[in-house]
């Protein structure tokens, strides 16, 4: 390992010993919360200056496996950012549950770390061993009310479903390995290209193995097969129809700032290795996939709002509307073009900022054992608490895609890609689906504002750490609608560094 | 004796994978269908060791290693998770655990 190595991994590094000095901290002191809170902020602010500060210096490390390039950094800085949040805002949630700290701030460390990984690696390899890190971490998350039903079979399902499908990315991962002969993602590119320029040049080679000769015996099929494995296991990961089935189970039964983490830091983890892999490894055979995310973008889009618009339960109704968001997402991954990859990289950011802060409104409001997660619990919540009634408001129309906020400015740039890559059908799609979507959100709205309390809902004054996650959410979500130009020209900087990649 | 090629260890790999996923599609003990994984996560394993054999690279060997690590790993958190839920509901049938509908 040279040192230009460890500086590349420096965030991964902190942030892996700020976890394990948590751990200690919770195993030696009796009253470690404050403490660990301290240590998890310290550690999370350090990794965020590591990565600024690699952000405009791309290294390759450990010999092109690792690389620190912009687009890796843009969402190291994000899981970073999400991970900030979550913590700020689970101090009082844990308090009041009577969950212990110490362990909870260490394994969120140890899935941004995995996050991490994910998102900088080059090579089939680091991508799987940063998704079970961070799986591995979510799966203990998701059941860390351990005393809790609905949560420890949140927890089951999610583990069951996610090793399941990362047995089958997996397996594709074998197969690709087997086609190509390699798992480093800029060679399986040269492979294939080398493959496709021998067939336009006339000589009948293998499209898979043309530059290595031992495996031409391979049909062609297995490249297909490898494709459609793995894409079956990221699309798992990113929650996309018709692998969508975990998501609102899972969202309602783990403990709300969990929720909140879920449903945006490893999703744009598993977005950002779906990214690399298909642009950067694939890119060559975009013939054969691109079809396949316009299947499932739409399916996502019409099966999330659809679902929504059943819900009673708050968290469910905002699980389903993550499968939406997610669809939405893959319209513009559908187009695989600099332009798409840029929006998918907005719409990430944005939807981190709007979607962490409602979570942040639900898990205040739910109370202590997150009793009111009702939409009626929600009526009337504009006369008694209109602070946190205009805060929620502020989000939800974000959600919906109101213009000044970031939801709509994720959505324009969204489907203005698809427009530019001539997905005409794919945006009249979604932007009937943003119609949809309107519906339940504003249901929410108009429950709060203009009808009468169902039943009695306590609520405890918000605390400093709350107030501060509250007011940097509110505060992304507007300055990104209003303001979005330095955060596109990073996310386009970073597309076009993965587009030169290939 | 005939010799025993790369086909011969896919062949072996598809037939651990299809089992492994039936397993897991339709068995109802959890711990059963953790199982399946494993098979499923072998199956990945052969084909791995059979690659590497056939293209004299070292790297599907230890990628193999690497998931033979998460294997271990997973196998403990699984199980752990299948207690917590066993404390809170007796039971550890899937066709029970469905306190979440719809």
């Amino acid at each position: 390992m040279q040192p230009s190595d460890a500086i590349a991994i420096l965030p991964e590094i902190i942030l892996t010993a700020a976890g394990i000095l948590v751990m200690l901290l919770g195993a030696f002191f009796e009253k470690s919360e404050r403490i660990a809170a301290g240590a998890t902020y310290a550690g999370l602010i350090a990794a965020i200056i590591a990565v600024a500060v690699q952000f405009n210096h791309p290294v390759a490390a450990f010999g092109g496996v690792f690389l620190a390039d912009s687009f890796g950094c843009f969402f190291r800085l994000l899981f970073l950012l999400i991970a900030l949040l979550v913590v700020l805002s689970s101090s009082t949630y844990l308090h009041r549950e009577g969950l212990s700290a110490a362990e909870y701030y260490a394994l969120l460390l140890f899935g941004t770390v995995g996050m991490g990984v994910m998102a900088s690696a080059n090579e089939l390899i680091l991508v799987f061993i940063g998704l079970e890190i961070s799986s591995l971490a979510s799966y203990v998350l998701v059941g860390f009310r351990r005393d809790v039903p609905t949560s420890s079979e949140a927890s089951l399902k999610y583990f069951l479903l996610g090793s399941f499908a990362t047995a089958f990315f997996l397996y594709g991962v074998a197969l690709m390995f087997g086609s190509t002969g390699s798992t480093r993602l800029t060679q399986i590119n040269e492979a294939f290209n080398t493959a496709l320029r021998g067939q336009s040049a006339g000589t009948p080679v293998h499209p898979a193995a043309a530059n290595l000769a031992v495996s031409t015996q391979f049909p062609a099929s297995l490249v297909g097969v490898a494709i459609a494995l793995m894409f079956v296991g990221l699309a798992f990961k990113v929650s996309a129809a018709p692998f969508q089935i975990w998501t609102p189970d899972v969202y309602q039964g783990a403990p709300t700032p969990v929720t909140a983490f879920l449903s945006t830091a490893p999703k744009a983890a598993a977005f950002a290795a779906f990214l690399r892999i298909f642009m950067v490894g694939l890119g060559a055979y975009s013939g054969r996939w691109s079809w396949l995310l316009w299947i499932v973008a739409v399916l996502s889009m019409f099966l999330g709002n659809l679902g929504a618009l059943l819900q009673a339960n708050i968290k469910r109704m905002l699980a389903y509307s993550a499968i939406a968001h997610a669809g939405y997402v893959l319209v513009a991954f559908t187009t695989h073009s600099a332009d798409g990859v840029a929006a998918v990289l907005y719409y990430l950011v944005a939807y981190a900022f709007m979607n962490i802060g409602a979570f942040l409104v639900v898990t205040h409001l739910g109370g202590r054992g997150e009793r009111y997660l009702e939409i009626e619990d929600y009526a009337g919540l504009g006369f008694r608490f209109p602070f946190l009634a205009g805060m929620f408001s502020i989000f939800l129309l974000s959600l919906i895609g109101v213009p000044l906020t970031a939801g709509f400015l994720g959505k324009f740039y969204v489907f203005r890609a698809a427009i530019h890559g001539d997905l005409v059908w794919l945006t009249v799609l979604g932007v009937l689906n943003s119609g949809i979507a309107a519906y339940y959100y504003l249901r929410v709205l108009v429950s709060m504002y203009m009808s009468a309390p169902a039943r009695e809902v306590p609520c405890e004054p918000l605390r400093a750490p709350e107030r501060l996650a509250l007011a940097i959410s509110v505060v992304g979500t507007l300055y990104l609608g209003l303001f979005p130009q330095n955060v596109m020209d990073l996310a386009t900087q970073a597309a076009q560094w993965l587009q030169q990649a290939r | 004796m005939p010799e025993v090629t790369t086909a011969h260890y896919i062949f072996l790999s598809t037939a651990l994978f299809t089992i492994g996923t039936i397993g897991v599609l339709t068995r109802r003990n959890v711990v059963i269908i953790l199982m399946s994984i494993e098979l499923i996560l072998n199956a990945v394993n052969i084909n791995l060791v059979a690659f590497s054999k056939q293209l004299l690279s070292i790297n599907g060997q230890a990628f193999a290693v690497f998931i033979i690590v998460d294997a271990a790993a997973e196998a403990a958190v699984g199980l752990g998770i299948i207690i917590a839920l066993f404390r809170n509901k007796e039971t550890i049938n899937a066709d029970e655990i469905d306190l979440m509908k719809w």
